[in-house]
């Protein structure tokens, strides 16, 4: 029987209705939150500070062409090192660590994706000063191996690129260890068995078949960790001693202690080009959004 | 085409919301009855008992807010989008608030407790104020000082420059506040602090470069947590007081030292907006802070160096108050000392500046 046009409209109405209430507080939240914040700063970036930090509602290019100073452009080059370092450390250590995941029973597996998990529920800054408690000059390592007598006088271990290190890729694992492991669980290993049949050794197997076919996970994990380093300055200003500038710090500085608003949001808005370049780059290349959560 | 009319469309109704948002930021504030007063302190300070007796003395509640910004405050202020009825303002702000017309005279003679304050405290007034008709003190100076560990220190330090030596190589903490860095390499090299030379400014850039090599950690709010866990064995800071508060075993271990160019000093102020609509109940709270029994509730909880006269305090403070080694440095410290006000031209210079420093390895 065909919907006479009165139940098809009466229908459609129906489906309209509670797609807005289903989707409707998630849309307006992301929009008065995510979408108007975003429009705020991408005009506040065009616009002139003026005397003692107030916005001056005059068109301006001047705050992205003071970007191209050497200054900043450092800044920024810095901020991509740090988190390209980063990234490529979680990587390295992330991929065989969802490897062993991947391949032990469900229940430990469980176990293993819990403990990784944790992290994730505490606050960054809880973390960090759970660091500084660990690595300081009285800290619990340093007065451990003082007591066992393994040293004599305490070690600098915090403020050095070792607790920055060690910072970074506590808080980054978990963000890339569970796109590649999803990647690593689905792999199909009829294709690696028939590798080694065919006479490949391990190693070429791993990189003829097995690193191309869990590539798409690397390449989330890569998004993943890279995007919210860039930005991170957290732990390279409380575990690093903060001796160096990044993009993170210098937006900062620029909303409160430099009074520029306008200058900060033209920082902004460059880290967010950035990100949704990275982003662009990612789907293009066949990336699915969806495994970036 | 549609699709493009669409996007335009929306964009048009964002940056609408965005800018209807932004000129609205900050509105609505509540009203309030003749019998509230609000008021906006630095968190850390005061004691909520003090205000609770107030309450009670006078049946006017005290609502409180905590700055975390002077900046934010008086752009609300100079927009219109606060109803503050008690400031506690920074000693360097004073200037650009009367400048904007925004604090109210005080009447002095309604203020009778300030006969308690340490004489030096009120010779003058902050920059901007110096005859104190807009401004009351409500905390002794604080120091941005250089603060040594005694058996640890590998050199005799006496002026900024000395942070320079290599000998300190990684024992250095140090405050990242640029006004107080650059304005204590200004007076070192002979300049006034307040310079808004560029050369000046460049030198002055030129000796931080060498002192960062030796600077194991800047720091935001306090090195306290460097200095006594024996990370570094200096410290650039404002922190001798807050450290020697914290536990009497630093007081023969910490020593602050006075340095050849002068240690730039911080005040704070009572200052009353010129938009109060309760500028008598304020004053009235001013004084009733700045009664010595009242004020002694606050050092109890936040240990500070006394605003008022030992003979007004001391019997309302515990026995050990005055060896507290902080008081005496304080008044060794006060008569080399100076301070600046906010300058917008110094601001950005120094801004730039130590963005390249920072900037580079």
């Amino acid at each position: 029987m065909k919907p006479t046009p009165h139940t098809s409209e009466k229908k459609s109405l129906k489906d309209r209705l509670s797609a807005i209430v289903l989707c409707g507080p998630m849309t307006a939240w992301s929009l008065l939150f995510i979408v108007v914040p975003i429009v705020i700063l991408a005009v506040m970036s065009f616009m002139t500070k003026g005397a003692l930090g107030v916005i001056v509602p005059k068109f301006t290019l001047a705050n992205y062409k003071a970007l191209g100073d050497k200054v900043y452009l450092n800044v920024i080059v810095q901020s991509l090192i740090i988190a390209g370092w980063t990234t490529g450390l979680t990587i390295l250590l992330g991929y065989p660590f969802a490897t062993a995941m991947a391949r032990m029973r469900a229940r430990t597996s469980g176990v293993m994706m819990v403990l990784l998990m944790i992290p994730m529920w505490v606050s960054g800054l809880v973390i960090i000063y759970s660091f500084v408690i660990l690595l300081n000059h009285s800290g619990i390592i340093n007065t451990f191996l003082m007591h066992i007598g393994l040293i004599k006088s305490p070690k600098s271990m915090l403020y050095t690129n070792f607790s920055v290190i060690c910072g970074m890729l506590y808080m980054f694992l978990p963000f890339a260890v569970l796109p590649m492991y999803s990647s690593i669980e689905k792999l199909d290993h009829n294709l690696v068995e028939a590798s080694q049949d065919l006479g490949a050794s391990p190693v070429r197997t791993f990189f003829k078949v097995t690193l191309p076919l869990t590539s798409p996970g690397i390449f989330a994990a890569v998004i993943l960790t890279f995007i919210p380093c860039v930005g991170y300055y957290m732990v390279t200003d409380m575990l690093g001693g903060g001796t160096s500038m990044l993009i993170g710090n210098l937006i900062d500085r620029q909303f409160t202690i430099a009074r520029n608003w306008p200058f900060g949001a033209a920082l902004s808005m460059v880290l967010a080009i950035v990100i949704f370049a990275m982003v662009g780059i990612y789907t293009k290349l066949g990336g699915n959004l969806d495994d970036l959560g | 085409m549609i699709l493009k009319r669409n996007l335009a469309r929306a964009a048009a109704i964002l940056t609408a919301v965005a800018l209807a948002l932004m000129c609205l930021s900050g509105c609505g504030q509540s009203k309030k009855s003749n019998k509230e007063l609000n008021i906006i302190v630095w968190d850390g300070t005061w004691s909520e008992e003090m205000f609770q007796d107030f309450e009670k003395e006078t049946g006017i509640t005290v609502n409180i807010s905590y700055v975390d910004n002077t900046d934010t405050l008086m752009s609300k202020l100079i927009q219109g989008n606060a109803d503050y009825d008690l400031i506690d303002l920074e000693g360097a702000y004073v200037k650009p608030f009367v400048q904007h017309d925004l604090l109210a005279k005080i009447d002095q003679s309604k203020i009778t407790n300030t006969k308690y304050i340490v004489d030096d405290y009120k010779k003058t007034g902050p920059i901007g104020d110096k005859n104190l008709e807009y401004t009351v003190p409500d905390m002794a100076p604080s120091y941005t000082s250089v603060i040594v560990n005694k058996k640890t220190c590998p050199i005799k330090i006496t002026r900024f420059s000395d942070l320079a030596n290599p000998k300190l190589k990684d024992q250095l903490a140090m405050v990242n506040a640029t006004n107080s860095l650059y304005g204590a390499a200004l007076q070192d090299l002979g300049y006034s602090a307040a310079s808004t030379d560029e050369s000046q400014i460049a030198e002055a850039n030129a000796l931080l470069k060498k002192i960062k090599k030796n600077v194991k950690a800047f720091v935001g709010e306090s090195a306290v947590s460097q200095l006594e866990s024996g990370e570094c064995s200096v410290a650039f800071c404002w922190d001798y007081p807050t450290l020697c508060g914290d536990s009497d075993t630093n007081w023969d271990k910490f020593e602050e030292i006075p340095l050849k160019g002068g240690n730039e000093y911080c005040m704070q102020y009572w200052a009353v907006p010129k938009a109060s609509t309760h500028k008598k109940e304020a004053q009235q709270l001013i004084n009733f802070i700045l009664r010595p029994k009242e004020l002694a509730k606050c050092y109890k909880e936040y240990y500070a160096v006394p605003l008022e006269k030992k003979s007004a305090i001391a019997k309302y403070l515990p026995k050990n108050y005055y060896k507290n080694p902080s008081i005496k440095s304080s008044q060794r410290l006060l008569h080399n000392s100076w301070n600046v006000s906010v300058d917008e031209k110094q601001i950005a210079l120094m801004d730039s500046y130590y963005t390249k420093l920072m900037g580079e390895k």
